[in-house]
């Protein structure tokens, strides 16, 4: 990992150093490399496909704007998943706000059925439970179980990407860990009560 | 031990962060604990879930949104693109059906700048040229390249000064043949299409199906430089299955 990641580095640093001179179409480059990571992260923080494009788009513009203050203290990945969980944050705050949490009232009055198991194995849905549970796990926990878990970052980035120490990171993963499956276990997406298999399970 | 430092435990074990006295104190836990069993279970079943997540494939014209804000943003210029318009008169379209732009006569010489020497252009894999008009696209030609056709310049380096005339090449790559591809070109403000007799044309946008082949597929696009600035031109192809952008970016600077 360490030489495969140093030269990713490497190479994105000669972008950035070249758009930093004005030039668009590196940034681009930069950008188009990362448009995935970005979206991807955007999905589980936000829970919603459609809103991540929005979240993931704003993020690469305003990274674009802000690339000036980029002094290649973290990797440029870091430094530009930073902008996007700050972008993410701001719209939290913003009149957004109200939608989300409407929203998140809404599961949870109605929690997502206990699925049968052919549905339990549709990918997609798995994705989308994943998702939604995510969606109601406090943002600094989910921000972390998200790239810890889902997208597979070091600590070390981690820990650059959220502004915390390692350790908070490691504590916020067990924590978030948790939680999540707490409320996995409470929509019925795993455990004993999904599959009515597990004798040793919650039966009593 | 209590359950929750357990549960903590539980968490790092999965990542292989554990001491083996740790190790054992949990082990001892969990023997006696039947809730701390359950949240075992149910956290490896989590955690094989979250490792099998997939994020969603970026939404369509996901590439081109940011590419439009981005150059907005770089150049102080907007390149939005013009109002969909049906392509009622596709004269132009001569130009560049019928094995290319040499049969084409006068008006095609006019209209290639970027004629390179290709007799010693290396081999390539024939490439199958587009006509981008409806009613025109089933008269793809595929034909080798470098029979008198415009090369390609660098990417970096198109450049026209205004008024110019050239033909830009937009190449689509499919991996398999696709029939009944939907094909869009998209012109920006800066540049106009330029049609037989070198007459320009108001179409910006034009749509129509074509088959496309395994490989490299292009459309040609004969334009006029009008505007200074630097220039965006978008191809899309749709079809089940297959969707793909191709671009080209063109720098007009003063004549």
């Amino acid at each position: 990992m360490g030489r495969e990641r140093a030269s990713a580095e490497a190479h994105w640093a000669a972008l950035v150093n070249q758009a930093q001179q004005g030039d668009v179409e590196a940034f681009e480059r930069l950008a188009k490399e990362h448009y995935q990571t970005v979206y991807a992260f955007s999905v589980g923080l936000s829970g919603d496909p459609t809103e991540a494009a929005d979240i993931a788009q704003e993020s690469l513009i305003k990274a674009f704007r802000k690339l000036g203050s980029y002094r290649f203290a973290a990797s440029f990945r870091s430094w530009l998943l930073q902008v996007t969980r700050n972008t993410f944050r701001d719209r939290m705050r913003s009149h957004l706000q109200q939608r989300y949490k409407l929203r998140r009232l809404a599961e949870r009055t109605v929690p997502l059925s206990p699925a049968n198991p052919e549905q339990a194995l549709a990918a997609k849905q798995t994705s989308a439970q994943v998702e939604s549970a995510l969606s109601r796990l406090e943002p600094q926990f989910r921000e972390v179980v998200v790239l810890f878990d889902l997208q597979g970052f070091a600590y070390r980035e981690i820990a650059e990407i959220c502004g915390v120490p390692m350790g908070t990171v490691k504590s916020r993963l067990r924590r978030g860990r948790d939680g999540l499956r707490r409320l996995l276990v409470a929509d019925g997406v795993i455990g004993s009560r999904r599959s009515g298999d597990d004798d040793s399970g919650r039966s009593r | 031990m209590k359950c929750t430092k357990a549960r903590e435990l539980l968490s790092d074990r999965h990542n292989g962060e554990i001491s083996p006295r740790a190790a054992a104190g949990l082990r001892r836990h969990l023997k006696g604990c039947e809730a701390c069993r359950e949240a075992t279970g149910e956290l490896e079943e989590m955690l094989q879930m979250l490792g099998s997540w997939s994020s969603p494939a970026l939404p369509d014209g996901f590439d081109e949104a940011v590419h439009e804000r981005l150059s907005a943003q770089g150049q102080g210029q907007s390149l939005e693109a013009a109002p969909a318009s049906a392509v009622s008169r596709p004269m132009w379209s001569s130009v560049v059906r019928g094995g290319g732009l040499v049969a084409a006569g006068a008006a095609a010489v006019l209209l290639i700048v970027w004629v390179t020497s290709t007799s010693n252009s290396t081999p390539a894999p024939a490439t199958r040229i587009l006509c981008p008009a409806p009613g025109h696209a089933k008269r793809a030609t595929t034909m080798a390249p470098g029979i008198g056709v415009a090369a390609r310049p660098p990417d970096s380096a198109r450049r026209l000064r205004v008024g110019q005339v050239a033909v830009l090449v937009l190449s689509i790559r499919a991996e398999a043949r696709q029939s009944d591809a939907r094909l869009l070109v998209v012109l920006p403000d800066g540049v106009t299409l330029v049609g037989e007799g070198a007459r320009d044309l108001e179409e910006k946008r034009m749509e129509w199906t074509a088959s496309l082949d395994r490989g490299v597929n292009e459309i040609r696009v004969p334009v006029r430089a009008r505007r200074v600035g630097t220039w965006r031109l978008v191809a899309r192809a749709r079809a089940s299955g297959f969707r793909t952008v191709s671009e080209t970016r063109l720098v007009v600077t003063r004549s």
